[in-house]
């Protein structure tokens, strides 16, 4: 899926979704701006949060990115697992996917 | 899913979808060819673009595949994020997925350091040799990155 599976500290990772209808399953943008949390482990405070943009938006439909720097500074290290939430809103209707992806 | 995440910066990456109808979920060829886009981190210009061809539609429905070409030539850069969107409409509607991957050249760097650290250990010949000592030279392989390495 639209996310790499593993990063190395220091360097930036960048992950996607794509929004559909669920009516009809046709690429439809969000109602509003995705929202994701990324938590480390199984710990239940996020260390980082925020909300996706829309890339490319002439030639795409529903393509949301985020880009993250995985650094020390932002909680990350080296053999933790890491887990992302999404949440997007389409026609009234929240849907969600999950991404992980290791740090080394 | 379809693709791998990761890619040594020169080599071949496949990425493939399997397309179906939204009424029904059945697996169900393209209304034409599906189109993708290639994103190097958040940068809004594509570094590839184009159409996925099917893959043995003999014994296959709606299966499609496309295979590029992650060199620098191409623009792939190491440590870079890349993202694949991809859009396909069946019976007239149209659906998408993305794909991530991190390009590397982490593999070909060690190659250059074992060739030029010991080419005769390393079995490697004069052509080895000099094609290591191009590619150190290139701009995708910093010298820094080679002697970080080969602290390593």
């Amino acid at each position: 899926m639209g996310c790499q599976s593993e990063v190395a500290i220091g360097n930036n990772l960048v992950f996607s979704i794509c929004c559909h209808d669920p009516d009809t399953g046709a690429l439809t943008d969000a109602d509003s701006a995705p929202i994701w949390r990324l938590y480390e482990d199984e710990t239940a405070t996020p260390i980082l949060t925020g909300t996706m943009t829309i890339l490319d938006d002439v030639n795409t439909t529903g393509f949301y990115t985020e880009l993250i720097a995985c650094t020390v500074a932002n909680g990350f290290e080296s053999g933790k697992s890491y887990t992302i939430y999404v949440e997007a809103t389409v026609d009234a209707d929240t849907g969600g996917v999950t991404f992980g992806f290791v740090a080394v | 899913m379809g693709c791998q995440t990761g890619v040594t910066i020169g080599n071949l990456l496949a990425f493939a979808i399997c397309t179906h109808d939204p009424d029904t979920g059945e697996l169900t060829s393209a209304d034409f060819a599906p189109t993708y886009r290639v994103y190097q981190d958040e940068a809004a210009e594509p570094i590839l673009a184009g159409a996925m061809a099917r893959l043995d539609g003999v014994n296959t429905v709606g299966f499609y595949t496309e295979q590029i070409i992650c060199n620098s030539v191409n623009g792939f850069e190491d440590g870079r994020t890349y993202t694949v969107y991809i859009e396909a409409t069946v019976d007239g509607v149209t659906g998408g997925i993305s794909y991530a991957f991190v390009a590397s050249a982490r593999a070909v760097i060690r190659w250059c350091v074992a060739t030029l650290s010991d080419t005769s250990a390393a079995g490697a010949t004069v052509q080895d040799a000099a094609l290591a000592t191009a590619l150190v030279s290139d701009a995708l392989i910093g010298s820094a990155v080679v002697d970080d390495l080969v602290k390593g």
